[in-house]
Parts: C-alpha cells; sequence; structure tokens
C-alpha cells in the first residue's frame, strides 16, 4: 500500500516543471563559482585569525624585550613566548593548507565523511589547543606590559604572585580550548551520524568508536603535556627568580 | 588545449542544462529561501572547484549528483539546530513549495522529516536510480542500498499518510 501511495509521487517527482524550469541566469552561476566555501570558509577565517593575532603578540614581546632589556630573565621568558608563538603559526599554516587536502568530489559520500571526521578528530582538535594558545599568550603580554608599566621592571614574584600567574594561564588557556572543542563536537556529531547511518548494517559502527577513542586520547595527551608544560615553566621561572 | 574562458563557458552550459538535479537536491535539502541560495552557490562552487578532476567518460549528470549531494550533506549550518527544531513543529517554510503541485508540497513536508542520509536514498530512487549507482554514490553495498530503501520508504508512505 505504500509503495502504491510512493509511485504516485515518484510520477509527480519526475513530471514536476517547476524542476525544469531555469532558475539560475549564466551571471548567477559565475557569481556562485567566484564566491567563498561556507564548508571551510569559516574555518579558515577564523585559522587566519588566529594566526594574525599570533603574529600582534610577537610583536608585542619583541616590544616587551625592548622594554626590559636590563632583566635577563624577562628577555628569556619573552623569547621563550616569541618561540611559543611562531611554533603556533607555523602549525597553523600547516592545517590551513591541509584543509584543501579533503576533497569533496573525489571521495564516495561515505569516504569523505570519513575524511572530514578524521579531519576534525585528528588535526583539528589539535589546532584548537594550539589556537586556545593565544589567549594565554595575549593574557601573559598584558600582564608584563601591566606590570612594566606600573613597577617599570617586572618585580621578582611571590607564592601568591605565582598562584595568580598559574590561575590565570589555566583560566585563559581552558576558556578558549572549551568554548572551540564544544563547537567542534557539534560539528563532529552531525558528520558521525551520517556515517553511523550508513555504516549501521555493515560495520557495527566500529570506525565511530575509533574516532571517539582518537578524539578522547587527544584530548587527555595534549592536556597532560599542557599541565605539564605550565608546570614546568612556573618552577623555572620560580627558580631563576630567587 | 582549452583556454579558461572556454572551460568556464562549457561549464556554465552544462551547470544550465542540468540545472534541474541542483533544484532538486536544494528542494530537498534546504528548509527556507535563504538557506536555498547558500546551497546552490556551495554546490556550484564544489562543482567548479573539481570539474578539473571530473572524467569525461563518466556520466556529468551522475557526478553532478554526487558532488552535489556531498556538499548538501557535509553543509552544516551553524544555526542548524535551532532550525531542526523549527522543522519538527513546523514542517516547512511555505515559500518555497508555492509554485508547486499538490503531491510534490505533501512529499516535501515529509522528506523534511528524513535524516540525510534517506533523504539522500529517496531522492536518488525518486530520480529513478539503479541500486548500484545508489550504491556508488553514497559507497555502500547495493545489498545495503536496498535494506536502506525499504526501510526508508516505509518511513516516507507513513509520514505521506500522516500529512494527507
Amino acid at each position: 500500500m505504500g509503495n502504491l501511495d510512493l509511485n504516485k509521487y515518484q510520477l509527480a517527482w519526475k513530471t514536476e516543471k517547476s524542476f525544469q524550469a531555469e532558475k539560475l541566469s549564466e551571471i548567477e552561476i559565475h557569481n556562485f563559482m567566484k564566491s567563498a566555501s561556507k564548508i571551510v570558509g569559516q574555518y579558515r577565517r577564523s585559522l587566519l585569525f588566529d594566526i594574525g593575532l599570533k603574529g600582534i603578540l610577537i610583536i608585542a614581546f619583541l616590544v616587551l624585550i625592548v622594554l626590559l632589556k636590563n632583566q635577563s630573565l624577562a628577555i628569556l621568558t619573552n623569547s621563550f613566548f616569541v618561540f611559543i608563538a611562531t611554533i603556533g603559526i607555523i602549525w597553523q599554516t600547516k592545517v590551513y593548507k591541509s584543509v584543501d587536502n579533503i576533497s569533496i568530489t573525489k571521495e564516495h559520500l561515505k569516504d569523505l565523511l570519513k575524511a572530514y571526521i578524521d579531519f576534525y578528530t585528528g588535526q583539528y582538535i589539535k589546532s584548537i589547543f594550539v589556537s586556545a594558545l593565544s589567549s594565554t599568550l595575549f593574557f601573559l603580554s598584558g600582564s608584563l606590559f601591566y606590570l612594566h608599566f606600573k613597577y617599570e621592571q617586572i618585580p621578582t614574584f611571590e607564592w601568591d604572585d605565582f598562584i595568580v600567574l598559574a590561575l590565570g594561564i589555566i583560566l585563559s588557556y581552558g576558556v578558549s580550548a572549551f568554548a572551540q572543542i564544544k563547537q567542534n563536537d557539534y560539528q563532529i556529531k552531525q558528520l558521525e551520524s551520517c556515517l553511523v547511518e550508513i555504516e549501521e548494517d555493515t560495520i557495527s559502527a566500529s570506525s565511530i568508536k575509533k574516532y571517539k577513542t582518537n578524539r578522547i586520547k587527544n584530548i587527555v595527551k595534549i592536556g597532560i603535556t599542557l599541565i605539564v608544560g605550565v608546570m614546568i615553566f612556573l618552577y623555572l621561572i620560580f627558580k631563576l627568580n630567587n | 588545449m582549452q583556454n579558461q574562458r572556454e572551460i568556464e563557458k562549457v561549464f556554465v552550459k552544462q551547470i544550465q542544462k542540468h540545472q534541474g538535479i541542483l533544484h532538486k537536491i536544494c528542494f530537498v535539502y534546504s528548509n527556507n529561501t535563504a538557506d536555498k541560495e547558500d546551497l546552490y552557490q556551495e554546490i556550484v562552487l564544489q562543482l567548479w572547484k573539481s570539474y578539473s578532476s571530473f572524467r569525461k567518460e563518466a556520466k556529468f549528470s551522475t557526478w553532478m549528483y554526487r558532488v552535489a549531494l556531498n556538499t548538501a550533506i557535509t553543509l552544516n549550518k551553524k544555526a542548524s539546530k535551532f532550525k531542526t527544531k523549527v522543522l519538527i513543529s513546523d514542517d516547512y517554510t511555505v515559500e518555497q513549495v508555492d509554485d508547486y503541485s499538490e503531491d510534490i508540497k505533501i512529499l516535501y513536508r515529509a522528506i523534511s522529516k528524513l535524516s540525510k542520509i534517506e533523504k539522500a536514498i529517496i531522492l536518488l530512487w525518486l530520480e529513478e536510480k539503479t541500486y548500484s549507482e545508489i550504491a556508488e554514490i553514497v559507497g555502500i553495498s547495493e545489498k545495503n542500498v536496498s535494506v536502506k530503501l525499504v526501510r526508508s520508504k516505509k518511513k516516507l508512505a507513513k509520514l505521506i499518510k500522516k500529512i494527507s
């Protein structure tokens, strides 16, 4: 009964005149051909914005190096921040270029979904952690400028200063990374739900489990690295400062 | 060797000739006129970007289906969370189907309740594509296509019954 009804609709579909009408003019097609992609456009823009921000931060730290030229520890610290920002820019430029490697046309739908999920769970999630560094570097440069203009030098830190600094680093990084991870998760879930639907009868969605495990592994690995990094960084500053 | 201008000209002609495919895919995958415009733009852009990889021995229309469906399914709108909720209670925006016949209006309302993959399977079935063609486009086995098609058609029939 369902089939009989549907055949009627299939016929209506085949004979519908509105579908055959020429709605797109030559000019419109030309304009579309020259437009920016909405699939990767937004992602590319945010990457470019972040690369630009890191560039500005490098300039800010170089200015701080000049301003604090009499304090060797400050020069060392700021040079370290310049190094971190430069590595970040190099990494993000690499990711920016790799977006083009996902070809929407060469793949079957299933392979394309896998390619996108691979990208969002792998390279993209790593780039989020690199991107979140901008907030921390912004916080640090702001703090250093504040200290310089208030005391005309970077004063010797006490224990409570370290606690404030550590909290600032963790909060600025955490908030930025969390917001981006949430947005990325939404994107991944949309793609995963399509892939699960395609694969449900074939490989019992095992690849989805693999993606989820990889995503968690990446988050844990990078999280541990960052915590250890912050601790070593604070310890070294503390040691050099005293 | 064709120069760039000639290639562009041939491409535009092909798109104009096969624009029925575009209208159908945008019709199925968009909830309102603004969405539809975005999807037209994205599909044409993706087709143009990949035109160099189009092998002439394949049918242009089959290739166009693949690229257009890939684009429609992977294009995630930022506000789609909200829009999905609206769709469930509101079915569709009227301006989208104003010019269409009554059967197509009912079909549109029913299709709007299907998932992205079900929409693809139903769309290809409505276009009378063979199991092997559907399998080729979606990237699953023919057996799997038949299982999914039966299931999607059942769901569609139920929805149409409910709507009409």
